[in-house]
This record gives structure tokens, sequence and C-alpha cells, in this order.
């Protein structure tokens, strides 16, 4: 086995492990079919690895400080993969220890890295209109 | 110098004629929270950019007259929009979910429309006649002032929300007078060297000395 098909094959637990960093992803892609569980298990609800980290980023001469969650998944658990200009709609704990999910969707290109099994999202939260 | 009073009246201006639509921040560029300029929060800085020396209306001793740029900052932030009331409703219909996903509005064209309209108020108030002189009781403070240029900053990913910059440059005139300037500590005065003139008929004589200004003006002596 090589070293890329055994971490594809670890990315269940490096992402997706509720004991270590994985947190629950509820996904809504745009013909409006939730996806909860795994592609591959369906006993197992979908998961992801959040980063809900704070960064400064230059804008034109100008800097912005904000939180900026990202969600990794393991694209062997999708039935679909989220692709630039799409509208999904991506249900994430708003905090590690929150127990409630909030909605989030993403308009940056989707980071989606075929050969090491994984897709990035950065999230963008959504607010009642 | 005039153009410092100018500008502290263009922030009192914008200020006092804020009415909720966006805040006054700071007199300098700073950097500023996503958070914090969401929605109608968003901020407007003023800060100096430069000052250019009008040659052909100013003289030797003044007053000097200079056209003043001044930079109007406004950045404001957006979350994206949608119902989401049916999204999160189980017995949403599979349609009715698509439907409010066609209706999402994302954050970077609302944060552009946002700052846009921040724009518009700013433009109305310093633009109003009557704020001429940026409100300037006997309007001698500035004169020409104008909006001549703006540019708006591509959209922000800033986290989970999306953020915009709108530059806009404000141009006017101010006249300055030279004060003079007053030694800043009186235990090391100024000093200034004096020659006496040079005279071709006599001897060669050194007369140089040193004259200690104790205070006041430094063009005292």
């Amino acid at each position: 086995m090589s070293l890329r098909q055994k971490l594809l094959r670890d990315n269940e637990r490096t992402i997706e492990s509720q004991k270590d960093f994985g947190l629950p992803v509820v996904l809504i892609d745009p013909d409006g079919t939730t996806h909860d569980t795994s592609a591959t298990d369906d006993t197992r609800s979908l998961s992801g690895r959040i980063a809900y980290s704070n960064f400064t980023e230059d804008m034109n001469g100008n800097e912005i400080v904000s939180r900026s969650p990202t969600v990794t998944l393991n694209l062997g658990s999708l039935t679909r993969v989220p692709q630039a200009g799409e509208k999904w709609i991506v249900q994430i704990p708003p905090n590690p220890d929150s127990e409630t999910l909030s909605d989030y969707t993403y308009e940056r290109h989707p980071l989606i890295s075929r050969g090491l099994g994984r897709v990035k999202l950065f999230l963008e939260i959504i607010e009642q209109s | 110098m005039n153009f410092i009073d100018a500008r502290k009246a263009l922030v009192e201006l914008l200020g006092d004629n804020a009415a909720g639509r966006f805040r006054v921040v700071g007199y300098k560029k700073q950097q500023q929270g996503a958070d914090d300029v969401r929605d109608n929060n968003r901020t407007v800085q003023v800060y100096t950019r430069k000052g250019k020396l009008d040659y052909d209306s100013t003289s030797l001793n003044g007053p000097y007259k200079y056209g003043m740029t001044i930079v109007i900052e406004i950045t404001a932030s957006k979350a994206a929009r949608a119902d989401l009331t049916v999204i999160k409703d189980p017995t949403s219909s599979p349609a009715a979910v698509v439907a409010a996903l066609d209706d999402l509005q994302n954050a970077a064209e609302l944060a552009r429309e946002s700052a846009e309209e921040c724009y518009d108020a700013v433009f109305g108030i310093i633009m109003d006649s009557r704020n001429k002189a940026f409100d300037d009781d006997d309007d001698t403070l500035v004169d020409r002032r104008m909006i001549d240029e703006f540019e708006i900053s591509n959209p922000s990913h800033v986290g989970s929300l999306v953020a915009v910059t709108l530059f806009a440059k404000l141009t006017f005139d101010t006249e300055e007078e030279a004060g003079g300037d007053t030694p800043l500590n009186a235990e090391t005065p100024a000093i200034r060297i004096e020659h006496e003139p040079f005279d071709i008929t006599g001897e060669e004589q050194d007369e140089t000395s040193e004259t200690v200004v104790e205070g006041g003006s430094g063009n005292e002596v």
C-alpha cells in the first residue's frame, strides 16, 4: 500500500473521528438534498475537521481581522462534492463545544485535493433575510 | 495649521450627520475588525494623505496656499442572507429549499452595496452646499472642496464575513500662515550663528558671535 493510499485510509480517523478532531457537519446541496451521513456508512454521521482560527488579511492596504471557520471534509464520505459557483448550506457548530449547528455558505473556490482525498471550504455565515 | 482644523471639522461634520448610518472612527489608518464594521456599523476613517503647495497662488512670504488631499475610507462587511426558516425546517419540501438556496444573497454583493450606500451618505454630507467649508462658521477654513475620485476594493473574504473598502479622495484648498517656531526646551535654547557684513575695505576681522535665544519666538534676538 502506497503512502498516499495509507493517507486516504487514515482520513476517516484524522479528519472525521469525533474522538479526535472531527466535528459534526451537515451539507445541503443546491438540489435541496441534505447530507448528514457518510457516503460509505450511513450509520456514521458526516464529520469534518473545523478550524476556528483568527487571522489578519491585507486587503488593498486595509487590514481586517476576523474569525475564519474552515471545514475540511473527507472526499470519500461525500456523495456530491461542493463545487465553485454552487450554492450550498454548510451547517457546523459555531464553536467546538456547541451542540447546535449554525448555517454557513461559501463563495471562495473550494480547495479540492483528489490526491489527498480532501476538500476544504472557506465558510461565510448566513443570516436570516 | 488650518488643514488640521479642517480635518477635525470634517470628522465632526460627518459624525454629527451620521444618524446611525455609519461610525466615524480614528484619525489615522487603523485595523478594522470585520465583525465590528458589519451592517450599519460601517466605519468611515478620515486621514490626511498629502498637501501640495499651489505656486500660482502663493507669495514668498505667505500666506501659503495648499491643495490638500484627504482620504475618506469606508469599510463595510456583510454576511450572506437567506431564508433560514425554510432551510432549517425539516418539513420543508426540497423544492422550497432549492428556492431558498436560489434566493441566497452572497455576502460580497451585499458588502459592496453597503459600502456604496455609505458613500452616498458621506458624499451627500460633504457636498451639501451648506457644508462647503465643513460647517465652519465664517466659511474661511477651506475652499473648493470636492470629492473628485473614489475606488472600491475587490470584496475580501474575511473569516465568515465579506468586507469591502471604498476609498474616496477629497481635495480642498487651505491657506496657511507661518507663525514662527518656539524653542521646545528652554534649557537647550536655539542658537543662531551671526556674521557681521564682510568689510571689503577694512582689515579682515572675525566678528562671528553666538546669540542665544532665551525663549519666545525663534526669530527674536
